[in-house]
């Protein structure tokens, strides 16, 4: 509107009128573009998810979804220890967004500043993107075969006689999970961060360095709050699979280390639908509070040390 | 070099910088006083843009015997720590900082309490007019306004010397002129060191105490903007301070500071000559300005010619003279007596052209 009056007051010369038309047919097409691709999204993803929502005020009864309303699902959740599932959890998805975190960025940012060749710099990006090409599973059982009692590992151990008998910790326990994770989510914490980081001009680094800046002030002043944005994006990437992951559990925790996706799974196998819509929206829930508690982190912390308001 | 009154503020001597094969900088040396407008002029690939980032320690040269600033050998110190700063050519302002934020970025840096960083930060602001948008968004600004604040930014913190990397560059034609004046006022102001890098030969004469030509990453020439302008010492320097004709010829005679060169064609003309060494004998060209040149009577000192081509362009008019020693591009003031007459022969005064020896280029 306020552009179509700027317009008109241009003193009405036909050139200005062609112009005034062609944007506002612009205008009106992006809008239609922009309203389509809202509304496949909110068919797409939105819809499936309250479907989901709504499920978990259902109830189950003689392996028949019952669909009367109730709290049944939501008040029945935590009971039988999965308040403690949920616990563990959490501390493993957070420990391994963190790890992730702590030596993504770092990577993330020699990967996209240091001096390395084009060729080095395109290489070091295909290798992260080969986890993409292998389904995860097949990834994850390998590892069976490297850290179990049997395993090379421990095969290495005996024979050389570092140590008289196999070591257990190392599979069927939440290091196995831990480990099997890692490498999976490194990619998705990496890579948002790196485009973050390129995006950051050599000129910017060049100003700090030039006002005195020591390396660590110009990171923490003007490197990392720039790269913020693919920090966030790489959390979110991480965090959320980790929160959900069941592969990495199921084939390396070997049933002793329960997460919320093995009970949303054992839900799923005794057709409890609306336990599983309850996990799942809990899970749901669970990130977007992480998210939540992180951008007021990042907001306060960016009040106090990285600029002066 | 120069006539130095004290300690010079910067001092670089025989620098040599090499990017893999390529010499960017060929042993170059030159140095700045207390105060003093030094412009280094020169094209793209001139090693301009190298020898300030060698200056500021952005760019660790190859080899250099002695790098000064303000008296503190900075060979080998890391950038932070000289006491030079640089305003970049896309002015390189924190994106994710206001106004006031970038420019108390270097107080803030040095530990100085963030009240009094402000207030500094606020009053660098005040001096290029910008303290009413000191709370904007860096991209709130316009061109000028942010080449203001990169000014601010990196004359907050006191600088011995200040490095501008052609700062002008980015803006239009009249806002450039402007920000050419307060440039200059701010210098004498602040009574500090700028060494300023541009390739516009107008900037160079408006701004500086003493100008640095470069070329292929050595100093063609150097001296005062008026020695450049009017006592080119090459062919390199003649055509980079606008002169519009040179003549190639013989130097047939030298005495107390005037040429007489021998040109194609047979005709013998004088000049100023700058390269006092040169034997007569040898090969050396003239250097005219267009407007220097106006019509004589056919006894007087000059070449013959005939009119090939005139353009009227509204404040003067440019004509082509075609001589024996090959076209001469003239041009004469609105009004002035050669605008109308027909022209048989030109001439000059000897102050106002140039010769010099044709050493190699």
């Amino acid at each position: 509107m306020t552009m179509n009056i700027e317009m008109e007051n241009e003193a009405g010369a036909p050139e200005g009128k062609t112009i005034m038309k062609r944007s506002k047919i612009n205008l009106s097409f992006s809008q239609v573009a922009l309203g389509a691709i809202a509304l496949a999204w909110f068919v797409a993803v939105i819809v499936p998810l309250i479907i989901l929502f709504v499920f978990s005020f259902f109830t189950t009864e003689y392996f028949q979804t019952v669909y009367t309303p109730s709290l049944d699902t939501w008040t029945g959740l935590f009971a039988s220890g999965r308040f403690e599932v949920t616990l563990r959890t959490l501390r493993v998805a957070l420990t391994v967004t963190m790890i992730e975190l702590v030596v993504g960025f770092p990577f993330a940012l020699w990967l996209a500043k240091s001096d390395i060749g084009k060729t080095t710099r395109a290489i070091f990006l295909a290798l992260l993107t080969i986890p993409f090409f292998l389904d995860l599973s097949s990834r994850t059982i390998v590892w069976r075969a490297i850290l179990g009692q049997n395993g090379l590992i421990n095969t290495i151990l005996l024979s050389t006689g570092i140590t008289d008998a196999p070591v257990e910790w190392m599979l069927y326990s939440e290091f196995a999970v831990h480990f099997g994770m890692i490498p999976a989510l490194f990619p998705p914490m990496v890579l948002p961060i790196y485009m973050a980081i390129s995006l950051i001009d050599d000129s910017l680094i060049e100003a700090s360095n030039d006002l005195g800046a020591t390396p660590a002030q110009t990171f923490w002043r003007v490197i990392f709050p720039l790269a913020l944005p693919g920090v966030v994006a790489g959390f979110v990437f991480t965090l959320g699979p980790a929160l959900a992951a069941w592969v990495e559990p199921g084939m390396l925790g070997g049933g002793f280390v329960n997460l919320l996706s093995s009970s949303i799974e054992s839900a799923y196998t005794a057709l409890r639908y609306p336990v599983v819509a309850a996990l799942s929206t809990f899970v749901i829930a669970l990130l977007l509070l992480l998210l939540g508690a992180l951008l007021l982190v990042l907001r306060r912390f960016g009040a106090s040390g990285l600029t002066l308001r | 070099m120069e006539e130095m009154n004290a300690e010079p503020m910067l001092e670089v001597h025989d620098v040599v910088h090499k990017y893999g094969p390529v010499t960017a900088l060929s042993h170059v040396s030159l140095s700045a006083g207390k105060g003093e407008f030094l412009t280094i002029l020169g094209s793209s690939g001139s090693g301009k843009t190298t020898m300030l980032r060698v200056i500021s320690g952005l760019e660790i040269p190859t080899s250099v015997s002695r790098l000064r600033i303000d008296g503190v050998n900075v060979a080998g110190m890391p950038a932070a720590k000289r006491r030079c700063t640089t305003v970049f050519q896309n002015y390189a302002l924190f994106p994710h900082m206001s106004v006031v934020e970038n420019v108390a970025y270097g107080l803030k840096i040095r530990k100085v309490p963030t009240a009094d960083a402000l207030k500094e930060a606020r009053r660098a602001l005040a001096m290029v007019q910008l303290e009413a948008k000191a709370d904007r968004n860096i991209r709130q600004l316009s061109g000028g306004e942010r080449q203001r604040v990169a000014l601010a930014r990196a004359v907050v913190t006191k600088p011995a010397v200040l490095l501008l990397d052609e700062p002008l560059g980015a803006l239009d034609e009249r806002l450039r002129e402007d920000m050419q004046l307060e440039l200059m006022e701010l210098q004498r102001k602040l009574d500090m060191t700028f060494v300023y890098i541009t390739h516009s030969q107008e900037e160079a004469l408006t701004m500086s105490d003493r100008v640095v030509l470069m070329r292929d990453g050595r100093i063609e020439q150097s001296g005062e903007p008026l020695d450049l302008f009017d006592r080119p010492a090459t062919r390199f320097a003649a055509d980079f301070m606008g002169y519009e004709n040179i003549l190639d010829g013989r130097l047939v005679r030298c005495e107390g500071g005037v040429g007489e060169i021998e040109l194609a064609g047979g005709a013998v003309v004088r000049g100023t000559l700058v390269t006092p060494d040169a034997l007569p004998g040898s090969a050396a060209s003239i250097a005219l300005r267009a407007e220097r040149i106006s019509a004589v009577a056919s006894e007087e000192c000059g070449i013959d010619g005939t009119l090939k081509s005139k353009v009227y362009r509204g404040k003067y008019t440019d004509m082509v003279i075609e001589t024996a020693a090959g076209p001469v591009r003239m041009r004469s003031w609105h009004g002035a007596p050669t605008e109308n007459e027909s022209v048989n022969r030109i001439g000059w005064k000897v102050t106002d052209a140039v010769i010099f020896a044709d050493g190699g280029v």
